[in-house]
């Protein structure tokens, strides 16, 4: 495969994870909740890309996850933009090097950054209240996020096992390498990088 | 090696810097910006329909296979009722024609004179806080263009508020529903001499489906089972829309206020037709 194929490539399979997953998200009925709580598939594929393939791939698919999580959801445009940006990269960043590559590790990721997200939106929550005169108590906002948490986590997971898979083996990568890595270089156990 | 890195961290800046102005300048109503989504709403927009339809089709199928246990048990019950309905569809006849003449002289008809009332496909649902408005497939080109002097009520079929129109693109409009703990509107009590309140959404209250009602003034009459509607002061609302039910009034944590929980009239779990109105002034 050419270079410019592969480019082609990873546009084409990216452009249809990111629509499917934003678009399943908005349109899947409630009774696909897990716990009260429907999986949130942007996240889970901005934070799964950053993983598997690096931090170039964790920045642009949180940035184009985002969108269209603005685009179909959002209040206003540019805050999932942002948020999932940083997602892809801080899975890439800060974990992949310490934990190496395997599934296992995929899922405690995608349910570490579930819980920061919960906390980003308190936080969010708190220093810009809906409505000018209403303040939430943090105690209280932090509260309801903690009861949420276990069902959201439980979704994101149940969400992302085959996730995992779909990226690792028809994902924008004909061998599942990732995208900051030079050819031939073979890290961690290389779990998905099948022939 | 260092020269890549202060790349990075530069565009990483300049990236979220560059987000953080989109963020603000889209939350402002009536922003430009939501205009930047209309080439990819309306590439969206049959592909969601589609969608929507298949979710529809497969929920619609098991939906079938449990209802039509169901439905053996109840055609036997329905039997037995069909008799005694026969008898009372002449009397609900007669009551139907007494409803119509009653309607005409309250002039129900015209109380919205003012407005176009456009209906709307609800195409997605919320995702979770802070992506928690919906989308509706009306927009511009269909003459909605909200501002900041100018947005839209949403209500249902039956005219109940539903909520208002935040935004709007080319080709769809985002609707923040009631029970959003954004949304506020001015509300009375439906009596000839109702109080004003305010009607908003809230954190808590919000997953049970309920809003509330503060600001309500200390000698003004509120008791459980009273109705509330839009007062049409502020003038986006116009008055008389049915908000919901007051099912109990109780003490602010924060002082002596009064402040009511509301059960609104309209469902919010099952909508996917909605009603927008248009008043036909600017």
């Amino acid at each position: 495969m050419t270079a410019r194929a592969a480019f082609w490539r990873r546009i084409l399979v990216y452009a249809l994870y990111i629509a499917v997953c934003s678009l399943l998200q908005v349109t899947l009925p409630d009774s696909a909740a897990l716990l009260g709580a429907s999986p949130d598939l942007t996240l889970v594929l901005a934070v799964l890309c950053g993983y598997m393939f690096g931090t170039g791939d964790g920045l642009v698919i949180g940035l184009a996850a985002g969108f269209m999580r603005d685009l179909l959801a959002g209040r206003t445009l540019g805050l999932g933009m942002l948020l999932l940006m940083y997602a892809g990269i801080a899975s890439s960043v800060l974990l992949h090097r310490f934990f190496r590559r395997n599934i296992l590790f995929g899922l405690v990721l995608v349910a570490f950054f579930t819980a920061a997200y919960a906390a980003v939106l308190v936080l969010l929550t708190y220093l810009v209240p809906p409505l000018p005169d209403v303040v939430y108590p943090i105690g209280e906002l932090l509260e309801r996020a903690r009861q949420a948490l276990p069902g959201q986590v439980l979704a994101n997971l149940a969400a992302a096992l085959p996730l995992i898979f779909l990226l690792a083996l028809l994902g924008p990568y004909r061998r599942s390498g990732r995208g900051d890595e030079p050819d031939g270089t073979i890290m961690g156990d290389s779990l998905w990088r099948v022939a | 090696m260092r020269g890549i890195a202060r790349n990075r961290i530069f565009l990483l800046v300049f990236t979220t810097l560059l987000l953080v102005t989109v963020i603000l300048l889209s939350s402002l109503p009536g922003s430009p910006l939501h205009f930047l989504t209309s080439p990819i709403s309306a590439v969206l927009e049959p592909v969601q329909k589609t969608l929507l339809g298949a979710t529809d089709k497969v929920t619609g199928f098991f939906e079938s296979l449990r209802e039509g246990m169901r439905l053996r048990e109840e055609n036997r019950t329905l039997r037995e009722e069909n008799a005694e309905l026969r008898s009372q569809i002449d009397q609900l006849a007669e009551a139907g024609r007494q409803y119509e003449a009653l309607k005409e002289a309250f002039a129900l008809k015209e109380q919205y004179a003012g407005y176009t009332i456009v209906g709307a496909r609800v195409l997605t649902r919320e995702i979770g806080q802070w992506f928690d408005v919906f989308r509706i497939d009306i927009g511009t080109a269909d003459g909605f263009s909200v501002t900041e002097t100018r947005s839209y009520a949403v209500v249902d079929a039956q005219s109940r508020l539903i909520g208002r129109v935040l935004s709007t693109d080319l080709v769809s409009g985002k609707v923040l529903p009631l029970i959003h703990e954004g949304f506020s509107v001015s509300a009375k009590v439906n009596t000839p001499d109702g109080a004003l309140m305010r009607v908003r959404g809230t954190l808590d209250l919000k997953d049970q489906g309920l809003c509330l009602a503060d600001q309500i003034p200390s000698g003004a009459s509120l008791k459980p089972g009273d109705i509330l509607v839009t007062s049409g002061v502020g003038g986006l609302f116009p008055a008389g829309i049915p908000i919901g039910t007051v099912i109990s009034v109780r003490t602010a944590d924060t002082g002596s206020e009064r402040q009511a929980v509301i059960e609104p009239f309209a469902g919010f779990d099952q909508l996917t037709t909605v009603f927008v109105m248009k008043g036909e002034t600017p």
